[in-house]
């Protein structure tokens, strides 16, 4: 996100892209880390439940620990939440509730496409797990072209 | 600048107050705490200001927000 907002950002723009970056990267590592090889981050986040299953672990521990990975989705619904009650620009605070609701439809949208190849090839693939940094990437997007727009 | 809400429509001067006091968009937004694009997007009637910021507006210009915001 914070490639696409580097110029004309206020401190209060520029602390929050940096803690939705933040977030971004936890996901993305939490997402993309290979099972098997032994990471803290790999025990803390999204796979953890290929680690349970390695480890033999309870269902209801699995389920638990499954639940981390609320914590960086609500960390962000938090940043942003903080960031609109400071924005002080009222036509920015309009730009990025749109571009969150343009973020939200994307993830949408690449659910049910994602879906539908899943029923069709019956092949599985991680979507939920990927639906944050979709997300975040595509309000980004969003806000960038949005802002754009009104050059 | 004419902006067309449902049956609604708000249209205002501020380019042309602008102009009489030669500012840039950049200008007005320094002076109102906003970006420049919140300035153009009033400015041609793509988004509509709050109270808050026509009285801003208006206390800027030296104007009462009926001289610068009328139906």
């Amino acid at each position: 996100m914070a490639l696409f907002c580097k110029a004309q950002l206020t401190p209060l723009q520029r602390r929050t892209v940096l803690l939705l970056s933040a977030t971004l990267l936890l996901t993305v590592v939490g997402t993309f880390l290979v099972p098997g090889k032994p990471n803290p981050l790999l025990e803390a986040y999204p796979s953890l439940w290929r680690a349970a299953a390695v480890v033999h672990a309870s269902a209801g521990l699995t389920v638990a620990v499954a639940l981390l990975s609320v914590i960086p989705v609500l960390w962000a619904v938090a940043i942003v939440g903080r960031y609109l009650k400071s924005e002080p620009d009222e036509f920015i605070r309009m730009l990025v509730i749109r571009a969150v609701l343009w973020g939200v439809a994307v993830t949408m949208a690449g659910d049910a496409i994602v879906g539908v190849l899943m029923v069709t090839y019956k092949a599985p693939f991680p979507m939920a797990m990927l639906n944050a940094d979709l997300m975040f990437a595509a309000t980004g997007i969003s806000f960038r072209i949005l802002r754009w727009s009104y050059r | 600048m004419r902006v067309q809400q449902g049956e609604y429509t708000v249209k205002n001067n501020l380019r042309q107050l602008r102009a009489e006091r030669s500012w840039s968009q950049a200008d007005l937004a320094e002076q109102l705490g906003v970006s420049r694009q919140s300035v153009n997007a009033v400015e041609t009637g793509r988004f509509d200001p709050s109270l808050p910021l026509a009285f801003k507006l208006a206390r800027i210009f030296g104007r009462a927000i009926e001289d610068i915001f009328s139906e």
